[in-house]
């Protein structure tokens, strides 16, 4: 419907504006449901529309994973919705190229969901040399990486049963051993249950991680 | 067919301000109006003025706000009377125009309830077509019109009568509206105050207004080039103001240059009281037989 104005110009300045308030490209969203079975949010918008109006929530969005990785989204969190150029539901279901299923045309249905973009409000810890990935089921975070690391961290608890290992050897070689056969039976008895305990933690995976863990 | 005798009525609100009838003794008033009704997104539009009505009748139509208007037109003779327009009315005001003293309507075709009316919503994956035609409509302010027949076997152009994924809309109802409509090959339009839904290149309505020189027909109709981007050929014809001429309507034509059934895409009305004008300008084109 073409805008009334008083001139030629307020009418064209008018409709652009119109237009342009129709064609929705990015816009911050937040993640107020998850469906694990078909990886799609329901977002809402967090931002009102020109009369002041609040947006509709887009269900079934799909969730954009850096590198294709996947987790389970987490309520509540935040980022962008990357509004699509047309109706991408007959490639999304079929994963062939396919003819847009409406005539929606940069509309907030037609939205992708990017998670990571947060408020400044947000009192997450600010790390300057680790990733961050949130995983509030697990009562925190995961933090990856740190610009100093080159060798992969070892879980503490094998650290100090090592590092108890470690104790008893060089308490061992410290001592002057008269009398071998005694010596080698004190380190049999000193050293098998450090041992016993490294094999042990081993077999009951006490020593992954309850934060990262590889699958087959 | 009795077409010498011209009939007229017009209502704003709820006064009737002119009528065919007049009252013994008193000079008839005099009234011109001028329609167009198009099958587009735009609202039709009506410009109709009327001279010397009383200083009192003049101040209070003014005092409205944005009444309701209906024009009714035809002849004397009973079946040959139509309603060709009702609207908003946006602007009434009176001017002098020599001795006379015209009071002016501006009006649009469910303008003002359509342009206002705005949506937010969420369909939930597999929401019917019809169901989100259905709903839009009722939100847009207008009569629902043909909206729940037509809409009733709509599908999108894949086949497919839901939409998948759900549907989040927003912004202008009409927006919406269009959008939906041209998702699912339907083409919307308000006529008189109730929209008109009807398959994309199809009319609304089958029954068809026989147009000859015997039944209004005015002149020899005329033929256009084919539309060398849409492919249409279409006809402008004129007739006398007689009933069945609106946008989506099929007319038979019977004249010497043009035959054949053709759909209404474009209707101007313009009537005077005082002059020769009481004519309907056709815009036809061809459309897709059921």
């Amino acid at each position: 419907m073409p805008p009334r104005g008083n001139s030629l110009g307020e009418s064209l300045t008018a409709l652009l504006d119109d237009r342009a308030g129709q064609i929705s490209v990015i816009v911050p969203g937040q993640v107020v449901g998850w469906d694990n079975s078909t990886e799609t949010a329901t977002v809402r918008p967090l931002l009102l529309d020109r009369a002041g109006a609040q947006r509709p929530e887009i269900q079934q969005c799909p969730v954009v994973f850096p590198g294709g990785a996947y987790w389970d989204i987490q309520v509540g969190e935040t980022g962008l919705l990357l509004v699509c150029d047309e109706d991408f539901s007959a490639w999304w279901r079929t994963e062939e190229i396919a003819a847009p299923e409406t005539r929606q045309n940069h509309a907030i249905g037609n939205a992708v969901f990017i998670g990571g973009l947060r408020a400044s409000t947000d009192t997450r810890t600010h790390q300057t040399d680790a990733a961050i990935l949130p995983k509030p089921d697990l009562g925190g975070e995961v933090l990856l990486g740190d610009s100093g690391a080159t060798k992969a961290a070892l879980h503490e608890d094998l650290l100090t049963d090592l590092n108890t290992f470690l104790g008893l050897l060089r308490t061992w070689g410290g001592t002057n051993h008269a009398n071998w056969a005694v010596a080698s039976a004190a380190f049999t008895a000193a050293v098998t249950p450090a041992i016993n305990a490294l094999t042990a933690g081993i077999g009951l995976g006490n020593y992954q991680s309850p934060s990262v863990k590889v699958e087959d | 067919m009795n077409l010498r005798d011209r009939y007229w009525e017009i209502t704003v609100g709820t006064r009737q301000i002119a009528s065919a009838t007049t009252t013994p003794g008193k000079r008839p008033l005099s009234a011109a109006f001028e329609v167009s009704k198009s099958l587009g997104r735009e609202p039709n539009r009506a410009s109709l003025k009327i001279a010397n009505l009383s200083r009192s009748t003049r101040e209070s139509l003014e005092q409205l706000e944005e009444p309701e208007i209906q024009i009714r037109a035809g002849y004397q003779e009973q079946g040959l009377q139509d309603t060709i327009f009702v609207g908003d009315t946006q602007d009434i005001y009176s001017a002098r125009e020599g001795p006379d003293i015209w009071t002016m309507f501006e009006s649009e075709d469910g303008g003002s309830s359509y342009r206002s009316a705005r949506l937010a919503m969420t369909f939930e994956p597999g929401a019917l077509v019809r169901t989100v035609i259905q709903t839009i409509a009722g939100a847009m302010g207008v009569g629902i019109g043909n909206t729940a027949a037509v809409a009733s076997s709509a599908t999108l152009e894949n086949g497919s009568a839901v939409f998948a994924r759900g549907l989040a809309i927003e912004g202008p109802a009409w927006r919406s509206l269009d959008t939906v409509c041209r998702s699912a090959s339907l083409r919307w339009s308000v006529q008189n105050g109730v929209l008109q839904l009807r398959q994309q290149n199809a009319p609304a309505e089958i029954s068809a207004t026989l147009l000859s020189p015997s039944t209004g027909l005015v002149g020899s109709p005329a033929r256009g080039t084919r539309d060398p981007r849409t492919g249409e050929v279409s006809v402008t014809a004129q007739a006398l103001i007689i009933p069945g001429f609106f946008p989506g309507s099929v007319v038979v034509l019977d004249s010497t240059t043009v035959q054949g059934s053709w759909m209404v895409h474009t209707v101007r009305y313009t009537g005077s009281t005082t002059a020769n004008d009481w004519y309907a300008e056709l815009t036809l084109k061809e459309y897709d037989a059921a």
